[in-house]
């Protein structure tokens, strides 16, 4: 017997159907699974992640995963406070040198790791050394290039002897810049000046970051077990100093990836944290307490290939970011989206006073369909009329194929045909580097809290400007902002900067911000994000009813 | 018969190498590097795909690759950095397989009983129904199966947990979803050859010869009706051991089927050819042991070898 493929169609529609209504009509009825202690402290959480990926190595192929773990079993030198400001972590103090190249950081007594060894400078600047071997395969060694000698060393021209790495004591460890770099404490927020504990982490024995007894914490928790592919389970460390704060004595990560799976798993308070819930799941969650937005530092924009016809002319550039209607773009996004005319994360809050950088800086662009007309006119194509076969292409994501056909619908209204194009994501990264790519779509989340992570993929020769872009005053402006300590001349260096690029160059076109969404357990409050979004359960605790 | 299982061996380890050549050309003429990641660029990238040999032009990387096989080394994986393919497969196997054996016993007691208790049964509208329930289960693929046990018994009742397979109580619902299928299966093929042999002229010729009705079945016809379900278990084996993609992305459980899907996703090209080269020798295996089964069963097979 064979059916037809028109019944087969009709009868996963109906049966599609009636899952999603009895999955809509499961959400929020579940009771929570997380169980207090008498002394209000909770025995374990459960939240899904990503599938595994990369290693658990600081030093290494640094995936989603780790950076779970760094943010719950490592500790690094300094920390953000709520409002973003850097506090002491590992470090005590730090000071820096009056030619702004040396920073020397004084540790705090009595730190250990997990196993109770003591923790010293040595342990950070060994996660240093092994990144900069280059047969390690570090994901974010090129964030060490600050320091002195560190490329020369990592290319093999220089001596590993010559970079600016010491530890003139177990206390102390010192930090010799190539130039000055004023962001250069975010940047200590990066796996690659995490410590990895000397004893066992070498780069001889390549297994040791996937083993809970060599990978040893020397934050709030401490690596348990790893089931591989199925979960990792994280304990609370009792050598650490602030170990008394912490309420939440065991995190599980679940490894998921299908949407469904999650949905579900969490209804069953088998899952109790769902972080990055799709918008499918997040959509039946609207108006629940369930439902969390969290800020993220981030982006999306469209990327001109200057170096093609007829995006090399900066009025077609100009015409076509004009033309955009971010309103309408934000809107088939979803709820969690909000427009942005910045290419720095709209979220971005300003170290003086964590104002928002999309307050600071205003809009950088509106949109002016009768301007981007003459404009369009002004570089010879008269209502679209003499220009070549424009494509747009996107990675075939998510929401990017919505978002695609929203700004061809508008570039239509400037009398332009654009073609899309979806590509596979590692086919669609390929061609945006190699810049085989018109127009493409393009994100950015902050690696380190400055707005210089997102600006300094445009300086000349950074390996991530992928349309060769050169301008010599936005160079310069970066330049001078690397040198200056006083964040106020240097926001204002920076935001100027800024202008060139979205404004007056347009090399990009910035469209929207997206927030994430999350499923929390509704019964759990004091947890926190940091300023980039990650997540700190460590002081959760259950509402008293 | 010795010759039968060289000449069987040689032609699966050919089949093999055809599916070696396959799959290594098919991954190369994938575009996309599988080490494109936000972070790596320019001269950390270009160290990186030297260490893997990707710098070396692809036919030389061929030769380098089934020289490794032949040692028994299927490289490391590009995604799961530093991991050995050969690692992640054995890891992945075990949970497929623990689900697999649980499957396969369900196939065999529930699929074979209900399959000669229909044969036997004389009311028509009991056949009836259970002829609809097995075209139902044939028809409907398991992924609609496994969503909606999963919603149902899962979520609305709360009966079974859905998330993994870390106590007995888990293995249900997969188990279920997953042999939905070949139950459905074993039980018409059970069916239709039992019928088929009670009315061969050799069980007349025990009945008459009064022989006890439980030697009759064992011996004389379930021995002669399962020759066709035997033959069905190769590829049915084969099936449950390289575990359903979908039922294991959905109940989340860490199994190969679902790993090869992120591989492929990842282009994570060791180890997609690593479990391709996997899968497709469980396969060969698998349906040379059927054979070989069938042919220690009836004599008419294994002499015409």
């Amino acid at each position: 017997m064979r059916l037809s493929t028109e019944k087969i169609k009709k009868a996963t529609a109906v049966v599609l159907s009636v899952t999603t209504i009895f999955s809509m009509a499961a959400c929020g009825g579940g009771k929570s699974t997380v169980k207090a202690t008498d002394s209000n402290e909770i025995e374990q959480i459960v939240e899904a992640n990503q599938p595994e990926s990369g290693e658990y190595d600081p030093a290494g192929a640094a995936g989603y995963v780790y950076f779970t773990l760094q943010s719950y079993c490592l500790e690094g030198l300094i920390g953000y406070d709520a409002e973003g400001k850097i506090i002491p972590k590992s470090a005590e103090s730090w000071e820096i040198s009056e030619d702004l190249l040396t920073y020397t950081f004084h540790l705090r007594d009595g730190l250990k790791w997990s196993d109770g060894s003591a923790l010293t400078s040595a342990d950070f600047k060994n996660t240093m050394v092994r990144a900069l071997d280059p047969n390690r395969g570090s994901w974010y060694v090129d964030f060490l290039f600050v320091i002195k000698g560190a490329k020369a060393a990592f290319n093999g021209e220089g001596s590993m002897d010559d970079v600016g790495i010491e530890c003139p004591d177990d206390k102390t460890i010192k930090i010799t810049l190539e130039q000055p770099c004023s962001y250069f404490l975010d940047l200590c927020k990066l796996p690659t000046y995490m410590p990895s504990c000397s004893k066992y982490a070498t780069n001889e024995d390549a297994d040791w970051s996937m083993s809970p007894e060599t990978n040893l914490g020397n934050g709030p928790y401490h690596l348990v077990e790893r089931k591989p592919g199925e979960s990792l389970t994280f304990e609370k460390n009792p050598y650490y100093y602030d170990a008394s704060n912490v309420t939440v004595l065991k995190i599980v990560d679940r490894f998921m990836d299908d949407d469904q799976a999650k949905s579900s798993a969490y209804q069953t308070g088998e899952v109790n944290i769902v972080q990055g819930a799709p918008s499918s799941i997040a959509e039946s969650y609207e108006g629940k307490p369930d439902l969390i937005f969290r800020e993220v530092p981030q982006t999306n924009y469209i990327l001109f290939n200057i170096g093609m016809k007829p995006f090399d002319d900066v009025r077609v550039r100009q015409a076509f970011s004009l033309a955009v209607n971010r309103k309408d773009i934000a809107a088939v996004v979803g709820k969690s989206c909000e427009p942005s005319t910045t290419i720095v994360g709209k979220n971005y809050k300003s170290k003086i006073d964590g104002t928002k950088w999309s307050e600071l800086q205003g809009d950088l662009l509106s949109e002016d369909l009768a301007k981007a007309k003459e404009l369009l006119k002004e570089a010879g194509y008269e209502n679209g009329v003499g220009l070549p076969e424009l494509t747009y292409t996107y990675p075939a994501m998510s929401y990017e194929a919505d978002v695609a056909q929203v700004l061809q619908q508008e570039w239509k209204e400037l009398g332009v045909t654009v073609k899309l194009e979806a590509m596979e994501y590692e086919v669609y990264v390929n061609a945006r580097r190699n810049g085989e790519l018109m127009m493409a779509r393009a994100q950015w989340y902050a690696d380190y809290n400055d707005p210089t992570s997102w600006l300094a993929m445009f300086i000349e020769g950074n390996a991530q400007n992928d349309v060769k872009w050169t301008n010599e005053k936005y160079n310069q402006l970066m330049e001078e902002s690397d040198k200056e300590l006083d964040d106020a001349k240097r926001q204002k260096l920076l935001q100027a900067a800024e202008k060139i690029l979205v404004t007056e160059e347009t090399v990009v076109c910035p469209l929207f911000s997206n927030s994430n969404t999350d499923l929390i357990d509704p019964t759990l409050e004091n947890y926190s994000f940091d300023v980039l979004s990650y997540s700190d359960w460590s002081h959760m605790t259950k509402k008293k009813n | 018969m010795l010759k039968y299982i060289v000449k069987r061996i040689m032609v699966g380890i050919l089949t093999l190498f055809v599916l070696v050549v396959i799959t290594f050309t098919m991954t190369k003429l994938m575009p996309g590097s599988p080490l494109q990641s936000k972070n790596i660029t320019g001269e950390v990238l270009e160290r990186m795909e030297a260490q893997y040999g990707l710098d070396k032009p692809p036919v030389e990387q061929f030769f380098i690759y089934c020289k490794n096989l032949l040692h028994g080394d299927m490289g490391t994986s590009y995604k799961k950095v530093g991991t050995k393919v050969s690692d992640i497969i054995s890891q992945t196997m075990v949970t497929t397989l623990r689900l697999g054996l649980v499957t396969f016993l369900l196939v065999l007691v529930v699929g074979i009983t209900s399959g000669i208790l229909m044969a036997r049964s004389k009311s028509n509208t009991i056949k009836g129904i259970w002829l609809s329930g097995l075209t139902l289960g044939v028809s409907v693929p398991n992924f609609i199966v496994a969503l909606l046990l999963l919603i149902i018994f899962g979520v609305q009742l709360r009966l079974f947990p859905v998330l993994g397979l870390s106590t007995p109580l888990h293995y249900v619902l997969p188990a279920i979803a997953q042999g939905l299928y070949p139950i459905s299966a074993v039980a018409r093929l059970t069916q239709s050859s039992y019928e088929e042999v009670v009315k061969q002229d050799y069980i007349t010729m025990a009945k008459a010869k009064g022989i006890s009705s439980k030697t009759l079945l064992f011996r004389h016809i379930l021995k002669n009706a399962m020759l066709p379900v035997i033959t069905y278990m190769g590829p049915m084996v084969a099936f449950l051991l390289t575990g359903s993609v979908v039922i294991e992305q959905i109940y989340t459980i860490p199994g190969i089927g679902k790993e090869f899907v992120n591989a492929i996703t990842n282009h994570d090209f060791t180890l997609v050819m690593g479990i391709t080269i996997f899968i497709g020798a469980i396969i060969i295996v698998c349906n040379l042991v059927a054979d070989l089964i069938c042919a220690i069963v009836d004599p008419r097979i294994r002499k015409s070898l």
